[in-house]
């Protein structure tokens, strides 16, 4: 091929291009709604992108002596960060099961971010995601009590939590989602089909914040490992290592894991009879 | 302060982390609860741990009564109650009735040794 | 040099072993164990001559044209494989008595081969059972045992290397396998006739004891049941029997006997549970029980999933307890 045709070539490919990526944009084909996660191709792009971000502009960050930092983090913490993320135990608010990307576990996230991650993210926020920037919000000093405070939570189990909060005293927590669950249930008396929608009990993974703590084959974002696989659900003998995995247990369980098993991590997350229904069909197919 | 388990490049996205960040070494900061793993192989082994818990490594292990024990060096709980440390771990085996009285998980009289020596070997289950 | 060595101590380390037929703790494996050393020893004494007479026929200097002479043919191509094949079939048929019933026996053992696992049935000397067990066989060194060999369902094979060859159970037909061990020890035995999904988990043990030994354990499988002396236990026993567990299951001296399953009355006391599955612990009891069949997919105990954790262990320790 000669010269000009190459040149010729890469023109035309270019402005093909360019039109198909103008018309995805202009049609409308990649769906922004918060129900539906990403592609796992976008998911991981996003994801590798975020961390390589982040850690390179906190690399160089000095950290200062976090020793007697965690009891006026946990202040800080419960004021702000505790309605979207949660703690030990403790489920987030009902509107941020509602976002996507699911706020992290960050009991995950103390075990594997270094603190000066921890630090840089809550203090500049992180774009398209909902996590704020707390720079002009939070002096620079409480966002250290903040990031050691959730650099701790990797060694604090949910007893721990609540009696460390109980001992600082704190403000009012967040809205109980069994509050919410109970409103609902109450509106739409809800015809729960016995064998559940499995399609449906998957969406509602992401709803209720599943795949921020449990591996989920076949879920785009299911990778984070703060309580036990999912894979081969439908055979697993216990669930939550108390109960006998029938659908009436698993339905108990799902909708109000503390009253099974006071001791659990796993937080009460609101979800109505129905959605347990469907999400135990799901799970039901994980074989 | 304590240590994060591992440095977060080595942990989201393996391939543009691994090829960008090389002296990340993480893989040789496993917390081996100073047990034997070899022993603790056997011991898993000899206890019947495998009858119950999928365990890669472990011949006939490839129960499904409880949660498979693969990962477990990055799971952040232990029977969700407990957090993830070597010492907990080892706890744990020995005494999951004490730690979590509605556990479905027997207390088999594992002494302490013997215990460490099972979380060494599952530590390594990455 | 260096790479024959371990080939050189891994052939040496395979003639003996818990399982291995040229490691005899017989009369009976004794007398096969040699006659399959005569047969190896013989084959490559033979192999190597003739080996070096066909070197020699190639390769020789020129007095190899000796060679090609009648008298090598119709001596070595005819007459010797008739002098060593008669010898060696007179010398078996002359042996071959060893290995059948011999007298009256000391001991009486029935063997039922069933999907997957061994029944065993102590008899007296009517043919009564005294007790049964399952998977682990006992007998005194030095005394003949007749074991009777019966299936409950298809064929199977019954095969010690160590004791005896094997003989195969055939449904419908009651066969007897005499021995007479010499050597204390315990010898794995195994399945040899493909029986189903779960024949590579179909073993068992024979353990030779010195007289005394298998007395008093012969004594102490006759007895019943421990009896429960805890609470944990006691809620153990009440779980065998509510959950369904008695319905396939004896436990002498606990329910009436029922002859689908194994009998427990003494299951503590094995050294493995699903023949030869899994080593036998508590651990190993509790998982069995909540889900056998992830175990040992298709044997014929259901997985029991239904159970509350409480009653779950109970169960386990209850079992683990009956030695």
């Amino acid at each position: 091929m000669s010269r000009r045709g190459a040149i010729r070539l890469l023109v035309v490919l270019t402005l093909a291009g360019t039109l198909a990526g103008a018309a995805v944009v202009y049609f409308g084909v990649y769906n922004v709604a918060a129900t539906e996660q990403h592609t796992a191709p976008v998911y991981w792009l996003l994801n590798a992108a975020l961390k390589r971000s982040v850690a390179q502009r906190a690399e160089n960050i000095d950290v200062p002596p976090l020793d007697g930092r965690i009891e006026n983090g946990l202040v800080l913490y419960r004021e702000h960060c505790l309605n979207c993320h949660g703690a030990p135990g403790v489920p987030p608010n009902a509107f941020a099961l509602g976002m996507t990307p699911l706020p992290a576990n960050l009991a995950h996230t103390a075990r594997t971010w270094d603190v000066r991650d921890i630090y840089w993210v809550v203090r500049y926020g992180i774009k398209m995601t909902g996590m704020p920037a707390w720079e002009f919000r939070v002096p620079d000093e409480q966002i250290w009590d903040i990031a050691a405070f959730v650099a701790a939570l990797a060694h604090l189990t949910p007893r721990e939590y609540e009696a460390l909060a109980a001992r600082v005293g704190t403000r009012e927590g967040p809205l109980k989602p069994a509050e919410t669950q109970a409103r609902e249930d109450a509106v739409t008396p809800t015809p729960h089909p016995a064998e559940g929608d499995a399609g449906r009990g998957k969406k509602a993974l992401q709803q209720y914040a599943c795949v921020s703590c449990h591996e989920i084959p076949g879920v785009v974002g299911a990778i984070h490992p703060v309580g036990p696989p999912l894979a081969g659900m439908a055979r697993r003998g216990f669930i939550g290592g108390v109960l006998p995995n029938t659908r009436a247990n698993m339905v108990r369980w799902l909708r109000d894991p503390k009253a099974v098993d006071p001791d659990t991590a796993m937080p009460n997350l609101g979800v109505t009879e129905r959605d347990a229904h469907d999400l135990a069909a799901f799970l039901e197919t994980l074989r | 302060m304590s240590r994060p388990f591992l440095r977060p490049r080595c942990c989201v996205a393996p391939f543009a982390l691994c090829l960008l960040a090389a002296g990340c070494g993480s893989a040789s900061e496993t917390h081996t609860a100073g047990g034997d793993a070899e022993r603790g192989r056997e011991l898993l082994w000899q206890f019947g741990c495998g009858t119950c818990h999928r365990i890669e490594g472990v011949v006939g292990a490839v129960g499904e009564v409880g949660p498979p024990l693969d990962g477990l060096a990055r799971r952040v709980y232990i029977a969700g109650v407990l957090t993830n440390t070597p010492e907990n771990l080892a706890r744990w085996i020995r005494m999951p009735q004490d730690i979590a009285p509605k556990t479905a998980m027997p207390d088999l009289g594992v002494t302490e040794e013997q215990a460490r020596d099972m979380a060494a070997f599952l530590y390594l289950r990455r | 040099m260096k790479r024959a060595l371990p080939l050189l101590s891994f052939g040496l380390a395979a003639c003996s072993g818990v399982q291995h037929a040229l490691d005899p703790a017989s009369e009976e494996s004794a007398f096969i164990g040699g006659l399959s050393w005569l047969l190896y020893g013989g084959a490559t004494a033979i192999f190597l001559l003739v080996m070096a007479i066909a070197a020699y026929a190639v390769f020789g200097p020129e007095s190899r044209k000796r060679l090609a002479h009648r008298k090598l043919i119709v001596g070595g191509g005819i007459l010797f494989p008739v002098v060593t094949l008669t010898a060696l079939m007179t010398y078996a048929f002359a042996g071959a008595p060893n290995l059948l019933l011999r007298g009256e026996p000391a001991l009486h053992v029935e063997v039922t081969g069933e999907q997957y696992w061994w029944r065993v049935r102590y008899l007296d000397e009517n043919g009564w059972a005294q007790f049964e067990t399952a998977n682990e066989i006992v007998v005194p060194a030095n005394r003949t045992v007749a074991f009777h060999l019966r299936s409950a369902d298809v064929i199977h094979s019954f095969w010690v290397p160590n004791l005896h060859g094997k003989l195969d159970m055939i449904p419908g037909h009651s066969k007897t396998m005499q021995v007479r061990p010499t050597r204390t020890g315990v010898y794995r035995g195994q399945c040899a006739e493909y029986c189903g999904t779960q024949h590579a988990k179909m073993a068992f043990t024979v353990e030779v004891v010195n007289e005394k030994d298998f007395e008093r354990w012969h004594a102490a499988r006759k007895a019943t049941a421990r009896i429960p002396d805890s609470p944990l236990l006691q809620r153990g026993r009440d779980v065998f029997l509510s959950a369904g567990c008695g319905s396939c299951h004896t436990v002498r001296g606990v329910n009436e006997s029922r002859a689908l399953g194994p009998d427990l009355t003494h299951v503590g006391s094995r050294r493995t549970l699903g023949a030869g599955a899994i080593p036998n612990s508590l651990g190993a009891l509790a998982g069995w029980i909540a889900d056998s069949q992830a175990l040992k997919p298709g044997n014929r105990m259901p997985a029991f999933r239904n159970l509350q954790p409480g009653d779950l262990q109970a169960v386990a320790a209850y079992l683990a307890s009956l030695e």
